[in-house]
């Protein structure tokens, strides 16, 4: 299974694999996890950004900068 | 198994490994990034500090964090020879001007890392918490403290960070165009009101903390607390 998150600027990648896999990072075989958050300050700008991966989810929530509100923007 | 049989399978798992050796590439070093591999089984992957590829069979585990800085000591420049042995790349960084030794260059950047796996994880992979703030208005923001404080493994940790961070944390109008925006919003709120609403705005810029509404418009730092109670009251009007 293969969850993929993306926002200017930020890209969270998640692959959860019971079997065989094969991308550009290489080739896995078995049960395993794989997890990658990329952040590419230029177009990210000002970011404030909570990532919360657990077996059954993937949440992403970005914070309002000027204030305490969370928001689920992605 | 003949030698004949033997030397095709070792042939065929050399070219098997060297498809991806070949189809290597250097990982983005401009970007900030987190990886978090678990499992158990088998994987031919490259390992992201060394970029070389590595096999590894039974229970695996890696992490690896990168933080970009303005270091390059690769050449940009896809037509020049890129060399990988220390001479090579000494001489070219010598006369190419896209080379640079400014590891100091760094994001602005706040982050928390937290994995958990117990037993219950076993098959199931890992829990895995980040928490990033990236840019200068965003590591000074409420927003970052609001994250780490919602992240916070107990009330006192939280109310902890939440007492530090309100102790340091000014917010800059000079460099944040949004905290401008704000504040010009309450002048051009004020200009078009009525003399019982400009009292109004006047009285709540006054009950938190600034002389005039010109010492609020004009100051070039502003206490989060009062500031954001100043724009919610403003707006409620």
């Amino acid at each position: 299974m293969v969850s993929t998150r993306e926002q200017l600027g930020v890209t969270v990648n998640e692959a959860k694999i019971l079997g065989v896999m094969v991308n550009k990072g290489g080739f896995s075989a078995g049960l395993g996890l794989q997890h990658t958050v990329e952040i590419a300050p230029k177009s990210a700008g000002n970011l404030a950004i909570s990532i919360n991966s657990s077996p059954y989810s993937l949440k992403v929530k970005s914070f309002s900068l000027y204030s305490s509100i969370k928001q689920d923007s992605l | 198994m003949n030698v004949n049989q033997m030397r095709g399978s070792l042939m065929a798992v050399i070219s098997f490994i060297s498809f991806f050796v070949t189809g290597c590439s250097s990982i983005v070093r401009e970007n900030i990034i987190s990886s978090i591999n678990t499992g158990i089984g088998a994987t031919i992957a490259e390992n992201p500090q060394t970029q070389l590829y590595e096999v590894k069979i039974g229970y695996i585990r890696s992490q690896f964090y990168s933080i970009p800085t303005g270091k390059m000591v690769l050449v940009e420049d896809s037509e020049l020879p890129v060399a990988i042995d220390g001479k090579t790349l000494k001489a070219l960084s010598k006369y190419n001007p896209n080379t640079s030794n400014k590891a100091d260059l760094t994001p602005e950047l706040v982050s928390g890392i937290k994995v958990h796996s117990g037993a219950e994880h076993l098959f199931l992979g890992v829990d895995v918490s980040e928490n990033f703030a990236v840019g200068k208005e965003a590591v000074n923001s409420r927003a970052a403290t609001a994250m780490y404080i919602t992240e916070a493994q107990n009330a006192g940790v939280a109310s902890a960070a939440s007492l530090a961070a309100q102790s340091t944390l000014k917010i800059s109008t000079v460099s944040a165009p949004e905290v401008q925006s704000l504040v010009a919003e309450v002048a051009k709120k004020y200009s078009g009101s009525s003399k019982e609403q400009q009292e109004k705005i006047e009285k709540i810029v006054k009950d938190n903390g600034y002389k005039t509404l010109n010492s609020f418009v004009d100051a070039t730092s502003h206490d989060p607390v009062p500031f954001l109670k100043i724009i919610s009251e403003v707006n409620k009007l």
